[in-house]
């Protein structure tokens, strides 16, 4: 073998041995036989979801299974199986519904290098526990026909829906629904109160006096078509929703004290402890936050996306323009509920007394 | 040599104690051990749950009202299923078993889906509350979101097919030609049902009662639906312990004293038929 062939034949083993290093890197990693557990929302979440990442995961040769239940359910179920085989790999929790869990001991570390979609999030989106999974805008949603008609002057703050015409024509979002901590939290820090002590929050719901407090938003969708209720506490997705089907809603974010306006809530999605298959999950919580999964779940579903590149597209749509605050300088004014601080027990043991009290 | 026919009941009674009491054990054993929230129990035998209930106004209210709502179902749900099932089982024409299959048919649909049909037929804008408001009857629409009274309405929504098929079968095994003999010998209409049929029906009568209080005691879509969040039974209570706060704990102890009321009033009202029974047929 001449010097000059054995040089190319070394140069061509160099560069394949190149190819096969970089190659694991760059090419897509099938998942062929592997199935992942999600825990979600039902409602038709759990479809959105697999339509716009859950398909790319079984394109890839695995198999993607939901098991649908509000975040409180979800804890329930892995509280039941501890000390057994984990339930579900990915969980999706609310962010109260996050502090349990990952006090509880029910999440496993997740290796960001296989998240790359985490470079389109907020540095405060995501860490090795937790990757944010949407984002929902708490407030009020208005039937503005109704207002008009009753010449109700159009709300600003919560503490304008005790208006005396808004009798009976008003639902809250229930106690045991995630954004009743936002709604008690808002109505507090209005009142100049703080999240350590919400009673100025029960005292605005107990002054309120809805006709009820809602569970199921399908219920207030129900009752405001039916003219029953006016104005319903619940998050902008539903005045999305409400709108594309054609009713004549708008949706107010409240101004809380002189300089912040509107509450935001998140969801997080985690990998559960004891999972056969984080490296399927971790793949899973990628595509969940890429940007085209996102789009596709504010369009579809009304939820703020956590990806900056998806909400950065949203003001295409005059609807979610109308509806969300999707400036960050608007964001960054949003209040966010601190659950260090804020006592969920405490306040349900309070409002419990409260409402069966009346 | 007499046939053992109660032994035919045996593996059944065994069945139903074996499933009853391994699911509810270790979830009622947890009511002896304080709680220290999710999930997780304390190791010292207490009956401290116990005490925070007979204690706590709100398990006390909680329990009156639910035990308050399911007999006010109960009976009113038999007030409207009794003449429903007499009429369907003394009728001849073929249409019997058809109003019958369309009972059975309608007692298949999901009580979500019954609750949220209650909801639009008496919302503000729905044609019966526009009917009443323009016969005058009411001056502003009726609501049932909210109220103990539209709980009522649920539950009965709810309870109403079982009951009339209960009856049903019940007044089918009461032969007709006792009633056409009390008729021959001169009895009138009523006197004929209060005599003949409705002491004949009574045990059936008073089972149906049983099953649909039961059904109550233990209801949870009717009342957190159309309660709205303001009407707090013992299931709703249960549903906030035990997800919301997961105080699996108390939860479970809400349930045991649910059980216990429950078939305590069972037995009793068992009992009491049982007495009267035996009372008519002394002084027959």
């Amino acid at each position: 073998m001449t010097t000059m062939k054995r040089r190319t034949l070394i140069g061509g083993l160099a560069l394949g041995a190149a190819a096969l290093a970089v190659l694991p890197a760059t090419a897509q990693q099938r998942f062929d036989g592997v199935t992942v557990r999600v825990a979600t929302f039902g409602g038709g979440w759990d479809k959105a979801v697999h339509k716009y990442a859950g398909y790319k995961f079984e394109e890839l040769g695995g198999k993607v299974e939901y098991v649908t239940a509000p975040p409180r359910d979800n804890l329930a179920k892995l509280i039941a199986a501890k000390g057994r085989p984990a339930p579900f790999d990915v969980v999706e929790m609310g962010d109260l519904t996050w502090v349990d869990t990952f006090d509880a001991g029910f999440l496993q570390k997740i290796n960001l290098a296989n998240i790359p979609n985490t470079k389109d999030l907020l540095k405060t989106q995501y860490d090795e526990w937790k990757v944010a999974s949407w984002i929902t805008q708490e407030g009020i949603v208005v039937n503005v026909e109704k207002f008009k008609e009753a010449g109700i002057p159009m709300p600003e703050r919560y503490r304008d829906l005790l208006h005396p015409k808004l009798a009976g024509k008003l639902a809250l979002i229930d106690i045991t629904q995630a954004g009743a901590s936002q709604l008690l939290v808002g109505a507090t820090m209005d009142a100049g109160g703080t999240q350590e002590n919400v009673d100025p929050g029960l005292k605005f719901v107990k002054d309120a006096n809805p006709l009820q407090f809602w569970k199921v938003g399908a219920q207030v969708v129900t009752l405001m078509k039916a003219n029953d209720i006016w104005a319903a506490t619940m998050h902008a997705g539903f005045a999305v929703q409400m709108k594309r089907a054609g009713l004549p809603v708008t949706f107010v974010h409240p101004k809380i004290g002189t300089d912040r306006r509107g509450l935001l809530k998140e969801g997080w999605l985690g990998v559960v402890k004891g999972s056969p298959q984080p490296r399927a999950a971790e793949f899973f919580i990628n595509e969940y936050i890429s940007a085209a999964t996102q789009h596709g779940l504010a369009l579809e579903r009304g939820v703020v996306p956590v990806n900056g590149a998806a909400r950065a597209k949203l003001i295409d749509d005059p609807v979610l323009k109308e509806m969300f605050l999707i400036a960050d300088s608007d964001v960054a004014k949003m209040v966010s509920v601190d659950f260090n601080k804020f006592n969920l027990d405490e306040a349900t043991q309070k409002w419990t007394r409260m409402v069966s009290s009346r | 040599m007499r046939a053992r026919w109660h032994l035919i009941l045996a593996p059944s009674l065994v069945l139903s104690l074996a499933l009853l009491l391994a699911s509810q054990f270790i979830f009622l054993r947890g009511s002896f051990f304080k709680d220290l929230r999710l999930g997780r129990l304390g190791t010292e035998f207490t009956l401290e749950n116990y005490v925070r209930f007979l204690t706590d106004s709100i398990y006390v209210d909680s329990l009156i009202l639910t035990t308050r709502l399911s007999a006010t179902v109960a009976i009113l749900t038999l007030l409207l299923a009794y003449p429903v099932a007499y009429i369907l089982a003394r009728m001849t024409s073929r249409w019997s078993m058809v109003l019958l299959a369309a009972i059975v048919a309608a007692s298949f649909i999901t009580i979500v889906i019954k609750v949220l049909g209650l909801i639009i037929i008496f919302s503000s804008g729905g044609a019966l509350n526009q009917t009443l408001l323009w016969l005058g009857v009411v001056t502003k629409p009726v609501t049932i979101v909210g109220q103990p009274s539209g709980v009522v309405v649920g539950l009965m929504h709810f309870t109403m097919g079982f009951a009339v098929l209960l009856l049903y079968g019940v007044i089918r095994t009461i032969p007709r030609s006792l009633e056409d003999a009390a008729t021959i010998h001169g009895a009138q209409r009523w006197r004929v049902f209060k005599r003949v049929i409705v002491p004949l029906s009574l045990p059936g009568v008073i089972v149906t009662a049983l099953i649909v209080f039961n059904l109550c005691m233990g209801a949870f879509t009717s009342a957190a639906l159309i309660g709205g969040g303001k009407v707090y039974t013992l299931p709703v209570l249960i549903q906030q312990t035990v997800i919301m706060q997961t105080r699996y704990a108390m939860g479970a102890t809400i349930s045991a004293v649910l059980m216990a009321v429950t078939l305590i009033i069972n037995l009793v009202s068992i009992a009491i038929a049982a007495w009267l029974g035996s009372v008519r047929r002394l002084t027959a």
